[in-house]
């Protein structure tokens, strides 16, 4: 098995995606909306986990639409994991080509990780800073239940500006109405996130977007999940250079099932794992 | 602003909206491209009718069908309640001496919306408050800046005592008075309004 396989997998389901969203500009019905909420083939409702939260404490009210269109989210992402992050999420897409552009320009592709030494193997606690970006998440819908507006989705969340913008772009090109300021405020928000990106590599995915943390959730009890032999390993921490989510995968105790809520299951780990027969795999089971 | 059919009153609009644009691009996918993003600040990222003298809604109501937050709710196209239409009189041929019809032809409601009043000066149409705002009359109004312009129920609260009585002032003018306020004052009004182009065919 040849384990570059992940990444080109990876890339061709993210621009598939893509391509399912921008075929409704075109007049064909595929997956109509964005990655926040979204209708697919005309058939089932999709709505994102976090923007459910969201809306559920923003319009204090639950409605039975909203709850339908979650569910088959909630049960694909208990079965799959945080596979959103990794496989879906278009600003993993671009942010690899931002680690390309910065492994070009002599960088370390994750400075965060690469400090950390590649051949000592201190037993280390669990990432203490990681509790801020709990924070984030429970601000947004702080906010949103106080003012009653779903700020992050409406506003910051980078998916939804993302198709927004494609969304406005293409009505600005064919001339529909449209407001070009909205084209304007996507580009702006998307050009933060890849600053931020460019100077801090996957912080925002890592520990600060409130999306990715609620589908961590999930990556705790999924099916889907990375497996350790530690008698293949040779703790060489290869899989822990190239993770760029900082995942622990070999910190004491070592662990045969990893289900860790940093884990995106983008199989970066077993790609990079050097032993013959890869000591790292990606498994469905209990 | 006036927003798609089936809108939840618009303080609980703004808190159910997640702006994930499925009902625009569903709009668009339907060929009707009716619906825009707004851009304002309050407004930000919500869909609204932007353009009605060429996308008004054609009330087929599939987007409150497949909103997936209920922002918009399902609703049958009778209940619709996105705006209220309002006929300029001093622009409207059906008050200037013709009988013209094209708004209440192209209204998919018809006779529950529209009242006549035929007179000697024209078959003068009248839309009542029955009115579900989709601003498909705005498009087919022949007049050259659309003689109907479809407001929010909010502003229209604010205008209705004014334009009741502008039109009860008008139906009970005399013959000489009626005379001059079509031939002098409308009437040039009405040509200048078709000589503005304004819709650019593509």
């Amino acid at each position: 098995m040849s384990f570059a396989k992940f990444s080109s997998a990876r890339t061709l389901t993210a621009l598939a995606i893509m391509g399912l969203f921008l075929l409704p500009l075109l007049g064909v019905k595929a997956l109509i909306g964005g990655l926040a909420g979204s209708l697919l083939f005309g058939w089932v409702n999709l709505l994102d986990v976090f923007a459910f939260a969201e809306n559920l404490l923003s319009s204090r009210s639950i409605s039975l639409a909203a709850l339908y269109a979650v569910a088959p989210l909630v049960l694909a992402y208990l079965i799959l994991g945080r596979v959103f992050c990794g496989w879906v999420c278009p600003l993993d897409l671009i942010f690899r080509g931002i680690d390309r552009l910065q492994r070009r320009g002599g960088r370390p592709a994750h400075p965060v990780t690469a400090a950390e030494g590649v051949f000592s193997l201190p037993p280390r606690p669990k990432n203490s800073k990681l509790w801020r970006g709990t924070l984030i998440p429970i601000g947004f819908l702080a906010a949103a239940a106080s003012a009653q507006i779903p700020f992050f989705t409406v506003y910051f969340s980078p998916i939804t500006n993302f198709y927004r913008g494609l969304c406005a772009g293409v009505f600005c090109i064919i001339g529909l109405p449209g407001e070009t300021s909205v084209l304007m405020v996507s580009i702006l928000v998307l050009a933060a996130f890849f600053l931020l990106d460019y100077f801090r590599p996957r912080l925002w995915c890592r520990n600060l977007c409130p999306v990715g943390r609620v589908y961590g959730l999930f990556s705790r009890v999924s099916l889907l999940h990375l497996e350790l032999n530690p008698e293949r390993c040779n703790s060489c921490r290869s899989c822990e250079e190239a993770c760029y989510m900082g995942v622990r995968i070999l910190s004491p105790p070592a662990r045969e099932k990893i289900r860790d809520s940093s884990c995106i299951l983008c199989g970066r780990c077993v790609e990079a794992c050097p032993t013959q027969k890869a000591a790292l795999t990606l498994r469905f089971g209990k | 602003m006036i927003r798609p059919p089936g809108a939840l009153p618009e303080r609980e609009f703004r808190s159910a909206c997640i702006g994930c644009n499925a009902c625009v691009n569903l709009c668009h996918s339907l060929k009707y491209s009716s619906l825009a993003i707004a851009a304002g600040w309050r407004d930000f990222g919500t869909p609204y009718v932007k353009d009605m003298r060429d996308y008004p809604c054609t009330l087929c109501m599939e987007c409150p069908k497949h909103c997936p937050t209920r922002a918009l709710r399902p609703i049958p196209m009778e209940e619709a309640r996105m705006g209220m239409a309002l006929i300029d009189l001093g622009l409207c041929l059906g008050w200037n001496g013709d009988v013209c019809l094209s708004c209440s032809k192209a209204c998919p409601m018809g006779a529950v919306i529209f009242d006549f009043f035929p007179s000697d000066w024209g078959n003068q149409p009248y839309i009542n408050e029955n009115c579900k705002g989709c601003g498909l009359c705005v498009k087919h109004c022949p007049v050259g800046t659309s003689a109907v312009k479809v407001v929010t129920w909010e502003s229209y609260g604010r205008l209705k005592a004014a334009y009741r009585s502008e039109t009860q002032g008008v139906l009970r003018m005399g013959q000489e008075e009626r005379y001059v306020w079509v031939y002098d004052r409308n009437l040039p009004k009405i040509l200048e309004a078709g000589r503005i182009i304004e819709r650019e065919f593509r």
